[in-house]
C-alpha cells in the first residue's frame, strides 16, 4: 500500500516533469500574473504565487524537470562509472583493486558538498554565474562514483567467488564474458536498488548546490532556488518556499521507500533459492 | 593416453603455513575410460582434479609437476590458452548444483551460452541441440526446463543441467567432482547412470572423485585411492576389490555399509583424524590411524611401488594380507585390548575363587560387561 502510493507520486511527478511545456494546467513560469502576487492557494493558483506574480506550482513542476534530470542523469553517469570499476575491483582483486577502490575512499573521505561546490568552480567556464546544467550533473556523478563503486564492489564480491562463476570459467568463458553474463546479472538488482537511493541523495545535492546560487541560475527555477527564493519572505508569505519543500520531501521519502522496498525483496539469500 | 599426469604436487598457503594438498600423484587416464578418484574429506581429491584443469585460484598456490593432455603440458598452457581447452575438450561437473549455476539466468541460456560460443551456433540451432541435451540427461519436458531458472528445479534435475551445461560441446574429458554428494540417495544412482550412459554413448572419458567406494565400485575401470593428498593404491577395479593391500583402502572399504549387514550393527569407522597436512611427518600418513602400523612405518614413507598384478600400485610396507601384516594386525590388536584383557581374566580369576553359590545373574552381568566395550570398535572385531 505504502508503496504503491511511493511509487504513484514518482510518476506523477516524473511525468509532470516531462510533460511540462505540454500540459494545458502547467501555466507559463515566468509570466507575471499582478493579481497573484504574494496570493495563497487558489483554484487558478494551485500553489498560490511568488513575489513576482509568477504560479508557484507552475515553477515547482519546471524545477522538478532539473531536479530529477540532474538526478537521474548524474546516477547514471555514476553507475557507468562507479559500477565498471567496482565490478572490475571485485572480480579481478589483487594491486588493481587495491589501487581503484583507495582512490575511491580518498573522495569519499573528502566532504562532498565542499567536493562539489570546488567541481562546479572548476568545471564551469570562467566568467559564468553558478552552474549549467552539464557542468551540476558532471560535477554530482563524480561525487556520486565512489559509493556506487563500493556497493558494486561489495555485491561483486560475494558473486565472483561462487561456483558458477568457477564452472564457467570450467567451459571456457573469458573474463569479460563471465563478468558481462555471470556476474553482472546478480549484482544489477542491488545496485538498482541503491541508485534510487543515491538519487535521492544526488537531488539534495543538487538543492543544496542551488540554493547557494551554484546551480543552474534563476530565472530557470529549480527546487533549490525556489527555497532560496521563498526564504526571506517565510513571515508573509510561507507557501513560495514551503510547497517546493513539502514536494521535494515526499518526493525523496518516495524514492528511500521504494529504494528500500527493493533492496528488501532483492536481497537473495542462497538458502531461499 | 589421453591425459598423462606426473609428479603432480599443489602446495596452498594457508594461515597453519603451507599445506601439500596434493604431493606427488602420478595417473594416467586412457580415452574413454573411467577413472574413480576415491578418498575422505580433505584428501585432496578436488583439489587434485581443479590443479589437473587448471582452475586453482591464482594467489598462493603452487603447482609443479605435468599435466599431459592429449599431447600438451596443461601446466605451460596460460589462461588464455586453457580457454581453448575448457569445455570444448575437457570439463567439469561439481559438487553442489545449488550453487554451480547462475541463480539469476534461465537454465536454457546456460546451456546454449557455451554452444553459441564455442561451437558458432545460431540461437535457434543452439536450442535445439541444449534441448536434446536436457533429453540426453533425461529431464522429463525439456522445452519447460528450458524457459525456468534453477531454484524452479529440484537438486536432482540441477545436478542434470550441469551435466547437460559440462557436456555441451562433447569434451573427451569429463571430471565429475563429487557429483552426487549434495543430493538424496534415491537420486544418486541415476545421476550416476546418466554419467555413465552419457560416457559409452560420447566415448568420452571419466574421472568420477567421490568419498564412496560403493559409487565408483561399478562404474570405473580403474580407481586410485587418495589419501592425504597422496595416491596410496591405484589399480584396476576388479582387482582393488579383490586384492586390496592398502590398510586405508581396506578400512575405506569397511566403512561402506552392506545390505546383508546385521541390523543395528555398528558401522567401521576409521579412527582419528587426516593428518595435517601442514604439518607432514616423515613416515606414512596413514601410520596413525593404521591397523596394521609398526616402528618401520612412523620413520620412513612408504613409496607408491608395483603388486605382482598388472596395473596395480600400493604404498604400504605392510599390506593387507601379508604375513607381515598379520602379526603387526595382531600384535597391535593385543596391544590395544590388554587393558581389556586384564579385566577378564581378573575377574575370572576372582570368580574362581569366590565360594559357590554367587547369584547367576551377578556373574553373567560381569561376563557382559568387559566382552561389550571392546567390541563397540568392530574394526577390530572383525579385523
Amino acid at each position: 500500500m505504502g508503496w504503491w502510493i511511493a511509487v504513484g507520486w514518482l510518476t506523477v511527478v516524473a511525468l509532470l516533469a516531462l510533460l511540462a511545456p505540454v500540459l494545458p494546467f502547467v501555466k507559463d513560469p515566468s509570466s507575471l500574473d499582478p493579481d497573484a502576487l504574494r496570493q495563497g492557494p487558489t483554484l487558478a493558483h494551485w500553489f498560490g504565487g511568488d513575489d513576482g506574480g509568477r504560479d508557484v506550482f507552475a515553477r515547482v513542476v519546471w524545477g522538478a524537470r532539473v531536479s530529477l534530470f540532474i538526478g537521474v542523469a548524474s546516477v547514471s553517469v555514476g553507475l557507468a562509472i562507479g559500477g565498471f570499476v567496482g565490478l572490475t575491483a571485485g572480480y579481478f582483486r589483487g594491486r588493481y583493486e587495491r589501487v581503484v577502490m583507495s582512490a575511491m575512499d580518498v573522495m569519499l573521505a573528502f566532504p562532498s558538498l565542499i567536493l562539489a561546490l570546488a567541481l562546479v568552480t572548476f568545471l564551469s567556464t570562467p566568467g559564468e554565474q553558478g552552474g549549467s546544467m552539464f557542468t551540476v550533473t558532471a560535477a554530482v556523478s563524480i561525487i556520486a562514483v565512489p559509493s556506487l563503486a563500493r556497493i558494486t564492489r561489495a555485491a561483486t564480491l560475494t558473486f565472483a567467488r561462487r561456483e558458477f562463476v568457477t564452472a564457467a570459467r570450467a567451459l571456457g568463458a573469458k573474463h569479460r564474458r563471465i563478468i558481462v553474463r555471470e556476474v553482472l546479472p546478480n549484482v544489477v538488482p542491488p545496485m538498482a536498488s541503491f541508485a534510487l537511493l543515491a538519487i535521492a541523495v544526488v537531488i539534495v545535492a543538487e538543492g543544496a548546490l542551488s540554493y547557494l546560487g551554484l546551480s543552474v541560475q534563476a530565472p530557470q527555477p529549480t527546487w533549490g532556488n525556489l527555497i532560496a527564493q521563498g526564504r526571506p519572505q517565510l513571515d508573509i508569505a510561507p507557501h513560495i518556499a514551503l510547497f517546493p519543500c513539502a514536494v521535494m520531501f515526499i518526493t525523496l521519502l518516495s524514492l528511500n521507500f521504494v529504494g528500500d522496498k527493493l533492496r528488501a525483496r532483492f536481497d537473495v539469500r542462497e538458502v531461499r533459492l | 593416453m589421453l591425459l598423462t599426469v606426473s609428479r603432480l604436487s599443489t602446495t596452498f598457503d594457508s594461515a597453519a603455513g603451507r599445506v601439500r594438498a596434493v604431493d606427488d600423484v602420478s595417473f594416467t587416464v586412457g580415452a574413454g575410460r573411467a577413472v574413480g578418484v576415491v578418498g575422505e574429506s580433505g584428501s585432496g581429491k578436488t583439489v587434485l582434479s581443479r590443479s589437473i584443469m587448471n582452475l586453482l585460484p591464482r594467489r598462493g598456490v603452487e603447482r609443479s609437476g605435468e599435466v599431459r593432455f592429449d599431447g600438451r603440458d596443461l601446466t605451460t598452457l596460460s589462461t588464455k590458452e586453457m580457454t581453448s581447452v575448457w569445455g570444448r575438450r575437457m570439463s567439469m561437473v561439481f559438487q553442489d548444483p545449488m550453487t554451480s549455476l547462475n541463480p539469476v539466468v534461465r537454465v536454457g541460456r546456460q546451456i546454449t551460452e557455451s554452444l553459441v560460443h564455442h561451437l558458432g551456433m545460431s540461437k535457434t540451432d543452439a536450442r535445439d541441440e541444449a534441448i536434446r541435451l536436457l533429453e540426453a540427461v533425461r529431464i522429463p519436458e525439456p522445452e519447460r526446463r528450458f524457459r525456468e531458472y534453477p531454484h524452479q528445479l529440484s537438486g536432482g534435475m540441477r545436478q542434470r543441467v550441469t551435466i547437460a551445461i559440462a557436456i555441451a560441446c562433447s569434451p573427451d574429458l569429463l571430471f565429475a567432482d563429487e557429483p552426487t554428494t549434495a543430493l538424496d540417495v534415491t537420486v544418486q544412482a541415476q545421476i550416476l547412470d546418466v554419467l555413465s550412459d552419457l560416457r559409452t554413448d560420447r566415448e568420452m572419458a571419466l574421472v568420477l572423485v567421490t568419498h564412496d567406494l560403493g559409487v565408483v565400485a561399478g562404474r570405473t575401470d580403474e580407481i586410485a585411492v587418495m589419501y592425504a593428498g597422496e595416491i596410496v593404491e591405484m589399480a584396476p577395479t576388479a582387482v582393488l576389490f579383490a586384492e586390496m593391500r592398502m590398510p586405508y583402502s581396506e578400512a575405506l572399504l569397511r566403512s561402506v555399509p552392506r545390505l546383508d549387514d546385521q541390523p543395528h550393527r555398528r558401522r567401521a569407522t576409521i579412527p582419528g583424524r587426516p593428518p595435517n597436512l601442514a604439518a607432514p611427518t616423515p613416515g606414512c600418513r596413514f601410520a596413525p590411524r593404521c591397523a596394521y602400523v609398526a616402528e618401520r612405518c612412523l620413520s620412513e614413507r612408504p613409496r607408491l611401488e608395483e603388486s605382482g598384478i598388472p596395473g596395480h600400485r600400493f604404498a604400504c610396507f605392510f599390506p593387507v594380507g601379508s604375513t607381515d601384516g598379520q602379526s603387526n594386525l595382531a600384535r597391535n590388536v593385543k596391544a590395544e585390548w590388554a587393558p581389556a584383557l586384564e579385566i577378564i581374566t581378573h575377574r575370572r580369576e576372582t570368580r574362581r575363587s569366590e565360594p559357590a553359590g554367587t547369584p547367576v545373574q551377578v556373574s553373567a552381568a560381569h561376563d557382559r560387561d568387559p566382552v561389550a566395550s571392546p567390541s563397540t570398535d568392530s574394526r577390530k572385531a572383525s579385523a
